[in-house]
């Protein structure tokens, strides 16, 4: 029952953090291919396609993001870190995402208000409502929530190791 | 100084002395001045406001995860490997040859992305092996390989010109252009750094190739070399935009690569996608949360700030650029290039429409000093780049690249004081 519950999580995230965006990846990538070959080729452009690129981008970009965190490939200034004694380095680390998980848990309300207000708005074409558009931006809050809290826990238990080995 | 301008700043230098990732230390240090800020236009939801409609708004940066997959693309297949063959036959004779195909295949790879961390670790374990393998010092090899990486975002494309034009709203097609001359000045000076360095050390010449050889490297090549074309003419004929120019030739890179050079496969395709998704990520989340950021530099007046301190040291236009340089320079050496133009562009461009510098002339600049600052040591990334590929110690490649970035620095400087290096094409295109 673990090892399922296990792997059903681990497909839900492969399928929000790498699946999703790559086919939003994809999809912007082959309206731009069409909306060329009908702007150029066939004289008779097409609109939807802009769109789809706008929309196809946002959910690269923020679920790529959560991929980004994943792989641990944000950008981050390492010099400081990187002169810090070992037990220092722990300190800072769970001091910095916990300082990040703070600011993310007071932000996630507002911004899901905000996304789920923006649905009154529609694009003009293909009628996709904006709260479905920008609705990765949760996932992204939510997300990012998680996977900051684990690494916390995992460093304050990684503290309490190296505690005990000094004792 | 208000409460929420502290708890901005403390955020802002938790970022560098947490070690916080940039994107989301940006989103923190955001959200807790929100919280703090007085007043009317200051709501906590204003931060996804901002990260979300800019997103949306700002068509221009979608030009980033399409030049992004056509490196990766390029990186996959064989094409990487067409231009080095090519480069060869060009350039390839001459005393020292290797170390000038180097160069002339960073600037035609730089032709087709605008990355220079794409063409180090593309083109650059190719050209690393190659030199080794032909008695050049593993150390030279690396530092010329990390040299040549800057032309990348500097000749057209570049993505860092395009979150400059997107911050500043200059042409991005006359940024294209008034980086191809700089570009290609770079890469004559760093030619002649290595035919002097040949000369002094005796480095080979590479082997003679028969006129039927090179007709046949050229013609196997030139579909590869086409996507240059395709891109470039593709934007300046005005057929397509720079964005649509992007996915055209991304397209164009992988039916080379899949069915010219039969070097791409499903596999291969799906690993660019995921890798591409990857990078766009990172620098879109960052641009995204740096306008928050912006939103709220402006909201306390900052650039004004700066701008009013660095004209009350000096009103020589000379001695500020001297001084931007310098300041930029010293940033790119520890920081990434994406979170200095985000964060440190929007702060300096009051100073520099107060002081009537052309913004193309200005972009071009950052840019190609930004680029000199990814090979400075001790933490210029291209560094790290081609020490990991290679398993140098940095500290040889160090010792080798520093000739090299004063003849970059030499070149900083020309085209910082005579902007008609950069404005002349756009001008003699009419843009």
């Amino acid at each position: 029952m673990t090892s399922f519950l296990r792997k059903s999580g681990m497909f839900i995230l492969d399928l929000v953090e790498i699946y999703i965006p790559s086919v939003s990846f994809t999809i912007m990538f082959l309206s731009f291919i069409v909306q060329i070959f009908t702007r150029y080729v066939l004289n008779n452009p097409l609109v939807w396609t802009y769109e789809l690129t706008i929309f196809g981008f946002i959910w690269t970009a923020l679920l790529g993001a959560l991929y980004t965190k994943r792989k641990a490939s944000h950008v981050k200034f390492t010099l400081l870190y990187d002169i810090y004694g070992p037990k220092t380095q722990i300190w800072v680390r769970i001091i910095g995402n916990g300082l990040i998980l703070i600011a993310f848990i007071i932000g996630f309300l507002p911004a899901l208000d905000y996304v789920l207000f923006m649905g009154f708005k529609r694009s003009t074409i293909l009628n996709i409502p904006y709260n479905i558009a920008f609705f990765p931006f949760v996932i992204f809050m939510a997300d990012m929530i998680g996977r900051l809290a684990v690494d916390v826990w995992k460093d304050v238990r990684i503290l309490i190791k190296y505690k005990v080995a000094e004792a | 100084m208000n409460p929420a301008l502290i708890v901005f700043l403390l955020g802002f230098i938790a970022i560098f002395l947490l070690r916080l990732p940039i994107a989301p230390g940006m989103l923190m240090t955001s959200i807790f001045y929100l919280v703090v800020a007085p007043g009317a236009g200051a709501d906590i939801s204003m931060f996804a406001e901002k990260v979300l409609t800019n997103l949306e708004a700002k068509y221009i940066i979608i030009a980033v995860p399409l030049f992004v997959f056509m490196a990766q693309v390029m990186n996959s297949g064989k094409i990487t490997d067409m231009i080095f063959r090519f480069a060869n036959v060009l350039v390839g004779r001459r005393k020292g040859g290797l170390g000038h195909v180097n160069v002339v295949a960073s600037i035609i790879f730089s032709g087709m992305t605008g990355s220079a961390v794409a063409d180090a670790s593309g083109l650059g374990m190719m050209e690393i092996k190659a030199m080794k393998e032909h008695g050049y010092e593993e150390d030279f090899s690396c530092a010329v390989t990390a040299a040549s990486a800057t032309i990348g975002p500097v000749f057209p494309p570049s993505i860092p010109m395009i979150f400059y034009a997107m911050l500043s709203g200059a042409s991005i097609g006359n940024l294209f252009l008034g980086g191809m001359v700089p570009g290609l000045l770079i890469g004559a000076a760093l030619m002649l750094y290595i035919a002097w360095i040949a000369n002094k050390r005796g480095y080979p010449r590479g082997e003679k190739l028969i006129l039927r050889d090179m007709i046949a490297i050229s013609i196997k090549a030139f579909p590869a070399l086409f996507s240059v074309v395709v891109l470039l003419g593709g934007i300046y004929t005005g057929i397509v935009t720079p964005t649509e120019a992007g996915a055209l030739a991304s397209l164009y890179a992988i039916i080379v690569a899949a069915f010219v050079y039969r070097a791409l496969g499903p596999k291969d395709l799906w690993i660019s996608i995921r890798d591409t998704v990857k990078t766009t990520g990172s620098l879109s989340l960052i641009v995204g949360c740096a306008f928050t950021f912006s939103f709220i530099v402006a909201r306390e007046h900052i650039p004004q700030m700066a701008a009013g301190f660095l004209l009350s040291v000096t009103s020589s236009k000379a001695l500020l650029l001297l001084m931007i340089n310098i300041v930029f320079l010293i940033l790119g050496m520890f920081i990434d290039t994406s979170a200095i133009t985000v964060v440190f562009i929007p702060m300096v461009l009051p100073l520099v429409q107060a002081l009537d510098i052309n913004l193309v002339h200005f972009g071009v600049v950052v840019v190609l000093n930004m680029m000199i600052g990814l090979s400075t040591p001790p933490f210029g990334m291209l560094l790290f780049i081609v020490s990991g590929i290679s398993g140098a110690p940095l500290k040889g490649i160090i010792k080798e690249i520093f000739p090299m970035l004063l003849v970059m620095i030499v070149v900083l400087i020309l085209v910082t004081y005579i902007p008609d290096i950069v404005l002349f094409l756009p001008r003699l295109i009419g843009h």
